[in-house]
């Protein structure tokens, strides 16, 4: 082919290729890209919708769906049915069947999950970042549009069923310090089907429970890795209904609940009311509940800058000691959780229920645990379906995004007297208690 | 059926009586059975037969143990109890809508596998 080489033409498309230019070119280019950082963006659609984002460049886009469609915006007569929307997620939906829905997403290499709480459903997509667009439409389908075929609803009992058969002890315990604390009101409600609800609670529910929270005004719409304008585009094409919906009234009340198993580890929960979300207090009880210890920082540890664990070391009995600090919209519970052997539970609690009712924060202590409130809300943010979650959270609940680096910087304004009058107001008033286990060793509350 | 009943075209007509004609030459409205009841119950009628509600379908059994005694006794039943042509087009094809969503979905199905 030596003769075709020597084609002016041929030639003249050699010469224009520019090998040497393109090289020449490529060399001072810079060989590596620093990639843009992005601040988190929050914006309120006119429903009231809250679209909050932060592109962090990863080629995989996380989008959560959240409405205000948690377990306290059940009633008594459908009493469970937050627990089988969460579990029905993934059936047919008005404009694609179950089959369908799975398919896409495993075609598109996404991943869908929905967890709820006591105040929130959250229905979130992890998607390769090409093909976003195809896992979305699932997305919306799925938060805003099942259908819930009777059939389908019934062949999901036994994942229900599963549910309440893998709570493990301390959720038992929880909920029912929630639902003694709580009492009647919305925060009283179990995240799980009551036994009396199970297989009763019919497809017609889960539509009327749909219709009165899935509305414009309940919902946010957060995104990680992605463009902001587009999800708000996006969050503005999910028609919901106006409307407040169901409002979930919450009060504290205080009480007892004891489940006796006759286990050989007995599990018990104290908490008094506390601060509700993004309150100042909230701050002061978080660095509270660093001091107090929430388990072993290192594996195997034994939790020696715990106030709690030395605590349970120094009543003579077996057991795990930490603290518990939990704030919804617009209430809160703080005590602690205890964890010991049925035969020397009643001196771990007495124990540590003398070390947090006298606790008294020093500077050192006030120091360190702030460090430890920082770092643990810092590494919550490494992780994209926990930062997702957070960011969907304050979205819903407050209509706006504390980044984590500016929750960590609030946390340096608490003072050890904050922590004090803080500790006091909880333990000063009247205490909740749930005991599942041997319940017989356990004191009550009034006699503790 | 009103648009079969109503409609005057000599077409329409001559298929009316012609479905009349098949309907009772087929003979299971004599035993009070419905159209859906003598369907072969392949692993479609079966799912669908799954998803009815269960009055629709402890009717449906009720009619087949009727039919299984009359069959048993070698006699059909009084003919003032057979199944008139206009209330089996009415009530007669009660798993339709449930099989066609059940052929839809399996369709559905053995498109994707193709892909």
């Amino acid at each position: 082919m030596a003769s075709k080489l020597a084609k002016p033409s041929l030639l003249r498309t050699v010469t224009q290729r520019n090998y040497a230019a393109q090289a020449a070119a490529a060399a001072s280019q810079p060989s590596s890209y620093t990639l843009a950082k992005h601040e988190p963006k929050v914006t309120t659609l006119p429903s009231g919708a809250v679209v909050a984002s932060l592109e962090n460049n990863s080629p995989v886009s996380r989008v959560g769906l959240l409405f205000k469609a948690g377990s306290r915006y059940e009633s008594a007569k459908n009493l469970g049915v937050s627990h089988m929307l969460r579990s029905t997620v993934g059936l047919a939906t008005d404009n694609m069947s179950s089959f369908a829905v799975i398919r896409t997403i495993q075609q598109g290499g996404g991943s869908l999950s929905a967890e709820s709480g006591r105040e929130h459903i959250v229905y979130s997509l992890d998607f390769n970042r090409d093909n976003l667009d195809a896992g979305l439409e699932v997305l919306s389908s799925v938060g805003t549009q099942p259908t819930f075929k009777p059939w389908e609803v019934q062949d999901n009992l036994q994942r229900i069923n599963t549910d309440l058969a893998l709570r493990d002890p301390s959720t038992i315990t929880m909920e029912l310090l929630h639902a003694a604390a709580f009492r009647n009101t919305g925060l009283g409600n179990s995240l799980f089907v009551p036994p009396h609800h199970l297989g009763k609670i019919s497809s017609d529910m889960l539509k009327n429970f749909m219709a009165s929270t899935h509305l414009a005004g309940r919902m946010a719409v957060v995104g990680l890795g992605v463009d902001h304008d587009a999800l708000f585009k996006y969050a503005s094409s999910l028609v919901g209904a106006g409307g407040e919906g169901v409002a979930g009234p919450a009060a504290y009340g205080g009480g007892e609940l004891r489940h006796e198993t006759g286990a050989a580890v007995t599990l018990v929960a104290v908490a008094g009311a506390s601060a509700s979300l993004g309150s100042k207090e909230s701050v002061a009880l978080a660095v509270a509940q660093q001091i107090l210890g929430v388990g072993p920082g290192t594996k195997y540890g034994s939790n020696a800058s715990s106030v709690l664990a030395n605590a349970v070391a120094s009543s003579g009995g077996l057991g795990a000691a930490s603290s518990i600090n939990i704030n919804y919209s617009d209430a809160g519970l703080f005590g602690y959780f205890v964890m010991a052997d049925s035969a020397s539970v009643e001196k771990v609690v007495r124990g540590v229920h003398g070390v947090v009712q006298n606790l008294k924060a020093t500077d050192a202590d006030v120091k360190q645990a702030k460090n430890r409130v920082k770092a643990a809300i810092l590494m919550a943010s490494e992780s994209g379906a926990e930062f997702l979650t957070d960011m969907g959270l304050q979205a819903l609940l407050t209509g706006k995004f504390v980044s984590p680096a500016e929750a960590a910087a609030a946390v340096d304004a608490v003072t050890p007297a904050d922590v004090d009058s803080a500790l006091q107001k909880v333990m000063g008033g009247k205490l909740s208690m749930s005991v599942v286990g041997s319940t017989s060793e356990v004191p009550y509350v009034d006699q503790l | 059926m009103a648009a079969v009943t109503k409609s005057v075209g000599f077409m329409a007509q001559l298929t009316s009586s012609v479905k009349r004609f098949v309907f009772r030459a087929s003979g299971f409205n004599q035993m009070g059975l419905y159209h859906d009841d003598c369907l072969y119950e392949t692993s479609d009628v079966k799912e669908a037969l799954r998803r009815i509600p269960q009055n629709t379908r402890d009717d449906r059994n009720f009619r087949m143990q009727r039919a299984l005694h009359l069959s048993l006794t070698k006699s059909i039943l009084p003919k003032d109890q057979w199944i008139p042509f206009e209330e089996d087009r009415e009530k007669g094809r009660y798993l339709q809508p449930y099989l066609e969503e059940v052929i839809m979905e399996r369709k559905e199905k053995e498109e994707w596998n193709k892909k």
